[in-house]
């Protein structure tokens, strides 16, 4: 793995999330989930000094890391696309909605785009049955969403200017 | 059924934990016997060996996740096994989901020409004049099924 | 305590309450089938992760099939543990786990050795119903340890051994479902890891995913070679292990056999790391009594506790966790090290030869003694002061395949000047010996008077952490052992917060000490052999006529002749060493 050199900043942002869990190896996941959310992902360099921090060994953050699919080592996209893989969104359709999407970003689904504008991903169940088939962009919820229709929902976020900027996972 | 049960099986090879031999590596071998069976390279023998393991998978299990992933395979055997054995057998998916066993073809005394599934199709897979009874090349059909829902005139047949 | 009263296979059985269906069948002699679990007795050391699905059995009014490891019998349990339904669940997991794992068995290295294959022997295995995808993971070589993960079978044994006995913490299970793996954090190679080769893994892995690194063909190609004298030191631990891999008892002792077997193979000089065992505690029993001087006379720059250092795993751990604390362990190198130096000089010069013309091979119990010849400074202008350690598996191998029949070989002796050793020098195989070796030799030098008993008792034993207070003539002197690294982290931090009373610290990586080695035959989860092993080894030091290490007349001879005195400049040259910060 490349090295970078963290930011004080960001090992300062570190060290105050792991104080707040009181320093404990148990509540690592916790730890991961404070550091994610404020710092965006969790490269190798991140999760070495959380190591630290909790006085544990980094192979064992490295398995939690890599195990919860909730957790990243690489930057998400601007816009996380997430695509509902649930039962009632299956039966309407949702395989050739994710289909059309990785045609059109040209991603498979875990990567994200060259320009760093999106990152594709399935989900199993958001709970809004009754809208099937469901794509969710950052928070923002589409539904009854055909295949023909992904063209216009990316473009929303190229321009820019028809939706607000969805908040980085 | 049997892609739905595909389908089930695809969820839980994503979540096991991987931590007990019976679910990490079972519930493999059951999707990868399900993956065959929706190619249209089953087996006879293929349902009995998805019986036998689903059972096994139940039974040794560490947690709640093997122990009943096999549920869909099991029941939709149960259940709908004319589908398991027209798959295997016959080389046909009656519920018209598994791609590779479905073709979408034109019937010919009922197209107009009026070429609607030309227009849309994405890949440009069909071809034809106008008034004159289309054509789809099956190397080029991906099996989206546009052609399908667009036809006024009930002229693309899915078999 | 109270007991439980049930039924295994329709014949009863009481146990204590907490004891599970393994252990319980286990006290009537039915032995139930396991794979990933494994128990050290005596040595604490357990993995029950309940992965296998190997051990099920059937329990009445239970819905599933019960794994007999982690289930506690309780009253009125009735158990079968070969119903049909037990039996093809059994085949059933196995043939899963072998559908992902390679058909390697004819070439691999743990082939005839496997634990996988004895099962697949075990229940039968004809055919593999469920072929399909398998695991594919690159092969990862180090300095001493070879990892194929495309054999792993998630039993979690090295993972639990690196993190929960070793406390290294190298491995981690990493990954979900079907790509779960065992491995170092980010995937990087082990030899950018800690690790530090004391091989516990490999000891304990129940397939060829992990293995040592094979350098019989490198000695084999020396020992063919006419330019090259070769030589070779045997470790104590390994006369009192090797004749296992010839199907003797556990604890037969073969030294003779083996010095036999080495001189068939071609090596031109057959000698004995106890010699150089008496050799280090010459120079650690002078620094252990300089220390204590310095300290007797209100030296407050004195270091103490003063550690041993002879075990590299044990080096490595502490460069990598404790490198504030660099000026405590001992200076000196470790026997099989100062062994190198001395032959490359010393001898080579008695035979009047370059020391690049010399080949010195060593057989150890240990995988890391293969990282330690190639580290830096044991090398002089490029050229290494020992040139391959090969482990005990490793020789017993090189001698079944040059038809050499080891069990009806004759007892043959060490060749001189550094095959002599005394009984101290034998003890450095086992933990307690290399402290009790050095406090024979300590006492005598410190008192000037002789020991009235050459046996420490209190310093021997298979308790993980031991102490005991050594009366000097009215000095008492606080000893600390440790084996296990997990062991040593305690005593270490003990150091590091001002609490440690002790004088003397022996540490040993390996649990029961040298004889618990990474390279010594496989014990497959029996700890009845390291006790063995250990008694093996304290009978071969009450067999010798010389008992302490500066007794030894070719050692005397040896400071006579070429280094001078302990501590002398020569001797600080040769045979000691500094360590190095691994934390930057």
């Amino acid at each position: 793995m490349p090295k970078i050199k963290l930011a004080e900043s960001a090992v300062q942002t570190i060290k105050e999330v792991c104080q707040k869990f009181g320093n404990k190896e148990g509540e690592l996941i916790n730890v991961l989930h404070g550091v994610q959310e404020k710092l965006g992902y969790l490269p190798a360099e991140v999760q070495e000094v959380i190591a630290h921090e909790l006085t544990m060994s980094v192979a064992k953050v490295y398995g939690v890391v890599t195990f919860y699919s909730f957790f990243t080592m690489i930057p998400k996209g601007l816009y996380p696309v997430s695509i509902c893989m649930g039962t009632a969104c299956y039966v309407r359709g949702a395989e050739q909605v994710l289909h059309e999407f990785k045609r059109q970003l040209k991603v498979e689904v875990g990567q994200t785009t060259p320009d760093g504008k999106f990152s594709l991903s399935c989900l199993r169940c958001v709970g809004a049955c009754g809208l099937a088939p469901v794509v969710m962009v950052g928070d923002k919820v589409y539904g009854r969403v055909a295949p023909l229709q992904v063209k216009q929902i990316i473009a929303e976020y190229h321009e820019g200017g028809v939706t607000q900027a969805a908040k980085s996972a | 059924m049997v892609a739905i049960a595909k389908f089930y099986l695809e969820f839980t090879v994503e979540e096991s934990c991987g931590k007990c031999a019976p679910c990490r590596i079972g519930n493999k071998r059951l999707f990868e016997i399900l993956e065959k069976i929706t190619e249209g390279k089953g087996e006879a023998v293929d349902m009995e060996r998805l019986s036998i393991l689903g059972n096994v998978i139940k039974d040794t299990s560490l947690c709640g996740l093997g122990q009943t992933s096999p549920n869909p395979v099991l029941s939709s055997l149960k259940y709908f096994k004319n589908e398991y054995h027209a798959h295997v057998k016959e080389g046909r998916c009656p519920a018209g989901q598994c791609k590779a066993l479905l073709r979408y073809v034109v019937v010919d005394d009922k197209c107009t020409g009026c070429t609607l599934c030309f227009r849309n199709c994405p890949v440009g897979a069909i071809s034809g004049e106008k008034r004159e009874v289309h054509f789809i090349d099956q190397s080029l059909c991906i099996k989206c099924g546009v052609c399908y829902e667009k036809c006024k005139f009930d002229a693309i047949l899915l078999t | 305590m109270e007991m439980i009263n049930l039924n295994i296979d329709n014949k009863p059985v009481v146990v204590l309450k907490g004891t599970t269906i393994l252990e319980a069948a286990k006290s009537i002699g039915i032995h139930i089938p396991t794979l990933c679990y494994m128990k050290l007795d005596d040595l604490n050391i357990e993995n029950k992760p309940g992965g296998c699905r190997i051990c099920v059995v059937e329990v009445k009014g239970r819905r599933n099939l019960a794994p007999a490891c982690c289930t506690e019998a309780t009253d009125g349990m009735e158990v079968s543990t070969h119903t049909i339904r037990a039996v093809n669940a059994r085949r059933t997991v196995l043939e899963l786990i072998l559908s992902d794992h390679p058909s390697d068995c004819l070439v691999c290295a743990k082939s005839g050795n496997c634990d996988l294959q004895n099962m697949a022997h075990r229940l039968g295995i004809r055919e593999i119903h469920y072929k399909g995808e398998q695991s594919t993971y690159r092969e990862d070589t180090s300095p001493a340890i070879i990892r194929e993960l495309n054999k792993c079978i998630l039993c979690r044994r090295c993972e639990m051994m690196c993190n929960d006995v070793q406390t290294v913490g190298v491995l981690s299970a990493i990954n979900r479902g079907f790509n779960s793996v065992v491995s170092p954090a980010f995937e990087m190679n082990l030899d950018h890891s800690v690790c530090t080769y004391c091989g516990q893994c490999v000891a304990v892995c129940p397939t060829g995913a992990l293995t040592e690194v094979d350098q019989t063909g490198a000695v084999v190609r020396a020992l063919y070679d006419p330019t090259k004298t070769v030589i070779v030191q045997t470790a104590p631990a390994v006369r009192a292990a090797l004749g296992e891999e010839f199907d003797m008892d556990a604890g037969t002792l073969v030294t003779g056999k083996m010095v036999a077997a080495l001189r068939r193979l071609g090596f031109d000089y057959i000698f004995d790391t106890d010699f150089s065992a008496d050799l280090t505690i010459m120079e650690e029993g002078t620094e252990l009594l300089n220390r204590l001087k310095r300290h007797i006379e209100g030296d407050p720059t004195v270091k103490l506790p003063i550690l041993t250092s002879c075990c590299p795993a044990w080096v490595k751990f502490f460069e990598h966790y404790f490198p504030d604390m660099k000026e405590i362990p001992s200076t000196a190198r470790s026997p099989q090290q100062m062994f190198g130096s001395v032959a490359k000089t010393y001898f080579a010069e008695k035979l009047g030869i370059k020391r690049e013309d010399m080949v010195v091979v060593s057989i150890m119990p240990c995988l890391a003694k293969k990282y330690e010849c190639g580290r830096d400074e044991f090398s002089v202008n490029g050229n290494p002061d020992v040139d391959y350690a090969l482990t005990t598996r490793e020789l017993a191998a090189l001698i079944k395949v040059s038809n050499i029949k080891f069990n009806s070989l004759p007892s043959e002796e060490f060749d001189k000047p550094m095959g002599e050793s005394t009984g101290a020098g034998v003890i450095f195989g086992t933990t307690g010996g290399v402290i009790e070796a050095a406090v024979r030799t300590a006492y005598e030098l410190y008192t000037g008077k002789e020991l009235p008993k050459v046996e420490f008792e209190e310093l021997r034993g298979m308790e993980g952490l031991r102490k005991a207070t050594i009366d000097f003539n009215g000095l008492p002197i606080n000893i600390g052992i440790a084996h296990g690294l997990g062991n040593a982290r305690k005593l270490l931090e003990e150091i590091r917060s001002g609490n440690s009373w002790f004088h003397a610290i022996e540490i040993m990586s390996c649990p029961g000490g040298c004889i618990g080695g990474g390279g010594q035959p496989y014990h497959h989860g029996n700890a009845q052999i390291l006790q063995k092993r250990q008694v093996a080894i304290y009978r071969e030091d009450s067999n010798k006529t010389l008992r302490k290490s500066h007794q030894n007349p070719d050692i005397i001879k040896l400071y006579e002749e070429f280094l001078g005195k302990p501590m002398s400049h020569k001797a600080h040259q040769l045979l000691h060493t500094v360590y190095f910060d691994r934390t930057k």
